[in-house]
Formats: structure tokens, sequence, C-alpha cells
């Protein structure tokens, strides 16, 4: 008898993995009922979003960006503002911040798709600090360092939930949106006119690879979606000040997070998310203070060295030779 | 079809390119040669667009491509390899050419079937999967031109295919590109190889110092004492 080995690499051993992981995610809050554990839970998967979203800029068309805070402040204050100021519902202030973080990441992407290698990193490292200070001292607007206290009013309508298992889904939800986007451009015309650019721009352009709409459209993608993470953040933090969503060091670690699980993968960043930030958060609570950081630095540094395509080239070599392993043993049995 | 008119390149301190001209014809196969810094490449960058010149013009099928960039060129018709291959190094060699099938407005299932029939008319067949950048030289040249065919160009400009090919795989090339001639595509190539060139060219252009020294059937232009004294070197007295 023939059996057909579904592979971890195969399109349809995709789909199983795909829709097994989603399953045993729906289930997650019907069996953590720890409120510790289901709030990590949640800002892993607001983590995975947001890197996803760095991903398909950084990791797909190769513009490092260090910048990404911004677009993820300006989703989290245009939904919580709109909500706040007009009473507008963060359901559909989510895709206001969206479209206005696109529309500012196109103009970057206007501005910056000359720039290669390290002048591209400083690009985008100023425009992020420009809006975290624009964000600290336009008071009128932002309320600058007091930052935004989202009120508990209305409920579920306003993406405001009693329960943390809501948030859940909702953090659930914002994971499928950023991946299935992810997925849909990597398989896209886009997805490899991009990837052709960060192989060789020269030779892609020759081939008839326009570069400005290429990488200005994923660079707007890229904003859209982090900005969805914002806003997402915001209701589920329900208070919002520069720090916590338009600063340095935020950009920062959506990079790392993406880089730790492997960038230019569609699933690397989200790994990385499921093992960056209930590190910071285990040692954090367990060690503390200027330890616990000494500790997460060199951990990271451990896992990037051992793993320097990121962490998800660890996950399929272990499926590759767990496959071998069960071929071998299938023909020892025939 | 390919119209250059007295095209400069100036690079900081240096003439690369001085004044050359000349026109490719519709069905040509046209024979580039000169010593090495002579220009060559840098006027093949010229007419793809990836170096803007200082003066002159490239008009193409009766337009001035002059604001045009590279990728409009290529769908215009232009397509090119490149000296030092550039090959998208991370993907297979499917996807390598599948990109150039997909600028000309394939879709994605169409630019496969494309991709895979240029693989295998060209040999590479069987390394539709590998990666591209794990190829040996002479199959990454070939993926170039694999490439550079699939966008359906008009003219293809190629610089120096048959460097480091040995004697069966320059043969093969020849043929391919008299195959390809045939059936209408025209050709301009950059070669050092004077025996290739003088097999598939009706015309050479001889470049030496940014411009166009001569120009005339291959047979004429290498017994020019002036290009025997600049490229092919002093004759040997006889005894």
């Amino acid at each position: 008898m023939h059996i057909n080995s579904a592979s971890l690499t195969s399109p349809s051993g995709q789909r199983i993995a795909f829709a097994v992981a989603l399953v045993v995610l729906l289930c997650v809050p019907l069996v953590i009922r720890d409120i510790y554990w289901l709030d990590l839970g949640i800002t892993v998967l607001i983590w995975a979003s947001l890197a996803t979203a760095w991903n398909i800029s950084a990791g797909f068309a190769g513009g490092l960006s260090l910048g990404h805070a911004a677009f993820f402040g300006v989703g989290a204050y245009t939904s919580s503002l709109l909500f706040l100021r007009l009473g507008i519902t963060p359901w559909i202030g989510v895709f206001v911040g969206a479209l206005l973080a696109g529309a500012l990441g196109a103009l970057l992407g206007v501005i910056t798709f000359r720039l290669k290698g390290p002048f591209f990193v400083l690009a985008t490292l100023a425009f992020g600090i420009v809006v975290h200070i624009v964000n600290v001292n336009w008071r009128d607007l932002t309320r600058g360092a007091a930052g935004l206290l989202l009120p508990f009013r209305g409920g579920p309508q306003n993406m405001l939930f009693p329960n943390l298992w809501a948030y859940w889904y909702t953090g659930l939800g914002l994971l499928v949106l950023t991946v299935g986007v992810s997925i849909t451009i990597e398989r896209s015309r886009l997805g490899y006119y991009l990837v052709a650019l960060r192989e060789d721009e020269d030779a892609a352009r020759s081939l008839g690879v326009r570069v400005v709409r290429s990488k200005v459209i994923a660079a707007a993608l890229s904003a859209a979606l982090a900005a969805c993470a914002g806003a997402v953040y915001a209701t589920f933090i329900q208070y919002i000040d520069p720090d916590s969503t338009t600063q340095f060091e935020l950009s920062v670690q959506i990079a790392l997070v993406a880089i730790v699980g492997g960038m230019g993968t569609t699933f690397g960043p989200v790994l990385g998310a499921a093992i960056v930030i209930p590190l910071g958060e285990i040692l954090r609570a367990r060690v503390g203070g200027g330890p616990a950081l000494v500790v997460y630095g060199f951990l990271l540094m451990v896992i990037v060295l051992a793993a320097p395509n990121g962490a998800i080239a660890g996950v399929r070599l272990i499926g590759r030779r767990l496959r071998r392993l069960l071929d071998s043993g299938r023909k020892a049995d025939a | 079809m390919l119209e250059v008119r007295s095209v400069t390149v100036d690079f900081v301190g240096l003439r690369a390119v001085d004044h050359a001209s000349f026109t490719v014809e519709k069905g040509q196969i046209v024979g580039l040669i000169g010593p090495n810094g002579a220009g060559k490449t840098t006027l093949f960058n010229v007419v793809s667009g990836l170096v803007r010149p200082s003066s002159g013009a490239v008009v193409f099928e009766e337009k001035d491509l002059s604001h045009l960039g590279p990728a409009d060129r290529n769908r215009m018709g232009i397509g090119r390899t490149f000296q030092v291959v550039k090959p998208f190094g991370g993907l297979t060699a499917l996807d390598n050419v599948m990109v150039g099938a997909l600028t000309r407005g394939q879709g994605l299932a169409e630019a496969r079937e494309t991709a895979h029939a240029t693989l295998n008319r060209l040999g590479l067949g069987r390394f539709t999967k590998t990666v591209a950048h794990s190829l040996p030289l002479a199959l990454r040249k070939r993926l170039e031109l694999a490439r550079a065919l699939a966008t359906g160009p008009k003219l293809m400009l190629l610089d120096e295919i048959m460097g480091g090919l040995n004697p069966t795989e320059v043969n093969e090339t020849l043929s391919l590109v008299q195959e390809l001639n045939a059936e209408g595509l025209t050709f301009l190539v950059i070669e050092h190889n004077m025996n290739a060139i003088m097999r598939i060219a009706e015309k050479v252009l001889v470049l030496n110092q940014g411009a166009v020294l001569t120009e005339g059937p291959p047979a004429v232009v290498t017994r020019d004492a002036q290009v025997i004294s600049v490229y092919l070197g002093e004759p040997i007295e006889s005894a």
C-alpha cells in the first residue's frame, strides 16, 4: 500500500498544519482559565501580528525598518481619539487608523525607496523618532506624556470586553488577518517582485519589475496592518501613552521579534513572538529588574547564534528529520 | 530597430562612452567587441536604462527612450543579461524565470508554464527546483538568459554569456542564439570569444576608449589594421 506522506513543507501539509494550529488557538480560552497566562497569550497574538506586518516590508522587500512603532502608534491613537472625541467605535476606528498609517507608509516608501542598507534603516529610524516627538509634544491632540485613558463604555460594540477571552478572539482575528495578507502577498505577483527586488534590484528592474510601485504598495500594507495591531492593543490595555506606542525601543522590539523567528518567512515572525514575548515577561516576573534584562539579552544572543536564519529554520529542520525518521520506519515495516 | 545617437557617458573624471553612434536592424545579430574598459558594458547599461547618458539618445522602434527606466524599457521589448551574473540567489531557478514571465502580464499559472518551457528549452529542466546560488557558473549564465527570454523581448542584449564556458557549451549557446534569431529575435552581443562572434554576427562594432572605432562584417573588421593594433594584437611575423 502506498502511503502519501504529507510533509510540513508541501502545500497540503502546510494546510493541515495551519488548520490544526487554528483549532488549537481557538480552544485556548476554553482550556486556559488563568488570567495571567491568557493575558500573556493576547500580548503574544498582538506582537505576532505586529511582527508579521513589519515582515511584509522588511522581510519580503528587504527594507529593514526601525520606525514601525510610528504606524503602531498612529493606529492606537487614531482609533482611541475617534472613540474619545467623536464616539466612533474602534471597530471603525481601526480601519481609519489603517488608512491613515497606510498613507503615511506609502509616503515614507516614496521618500525612501532609493535608499539602500544602512541609509534606509537610518531614514526609517529618523521617521519613527519624528512621529514620537510629535506625539509627545502635540498635547492638544494626544495629551502628550499624560496619555489617553479609554473609559469602559458600551462594551463589545466598542471593542471593549469584560472578559479576557473576547480579547483573545479579537487578537486571533487580527493575527489571521495579518498572516492572511502576508500569505496572499507571498504567493502573488507582488510577492515575486518584492523578493526579486530584495535579491538584486538591477536585475529585477531589467526584467521589467517596477521598483517604486512594488515597494510603496508593500510599505503601505505593512504600515496599515501595524496600525490595526495598534488599535487592538489600545482597546486591550485601555491606556496608551507615547512610551507604550511610538517609542524607539518598541520599533527595535518589533524587528527583534521577527528576526528571532525568521524574517522573510510567513510564520517566522509569529514563532518569534511566541518565543520572545513570554521569555521577556517570565524573566521580568521571576528574576526582575536589571538581572532580568541581562539574562533576556543573553538568551536572545544565544537564540540568534544558534539559529541565524531564525527559529523557523530550526523547526523546519526538525520537521525534515522527523519525516525522514518516519519514512525509514515505514520502509523497515514493509 | 535600435538607434544609439551620439551617446556620451561621463563618470567622475572619466569618459566611459564618447559620442558612440550605431544602429541595429531588426533580425540582425550584431557583435560588440573591444578591449577591457572600452565602455561596452556601460553602453549596455545606457541602452537598458540603468545608466543615464550625459548626452545623446537611445531610440528603440522609433521611440526615444530617454525618459524611461529599465522596467519600462524591458516592457517595450529590450531584454538583457549581466556580465557579472545577478541571479535571485535565494530563489529556485523556476521562480527566477517566473519573475520575467510575470512582468509581461502573465498570471501565476501561465507564468509557471512559460518558466518551465523556457528552462526546458535551455536544458535547465532538471534544475527547476534548485536554488539559484547553488548552480555552477555556466548554468547561472544560462539562467540569466532564460529569465530575460521569459520577458518576451524583441531585442536581446547578451553581455559575455560565453565567458567561462567549455567548447561544447559555447557551441550549444551559439546554436541557441541562431535558433532564436531565426524565430525573429534581434541580438546585440558583447563577446571576447572572437571565434564565436565570427560565426554568428553579421555586423561587428569595435569600441575603443568609449568611441566606435569601426564597424562592418566580421571578416572585414578582423583584418582592419586599427582593430588589430588596439584589440586583437599585432600579427605574428610570418617566417
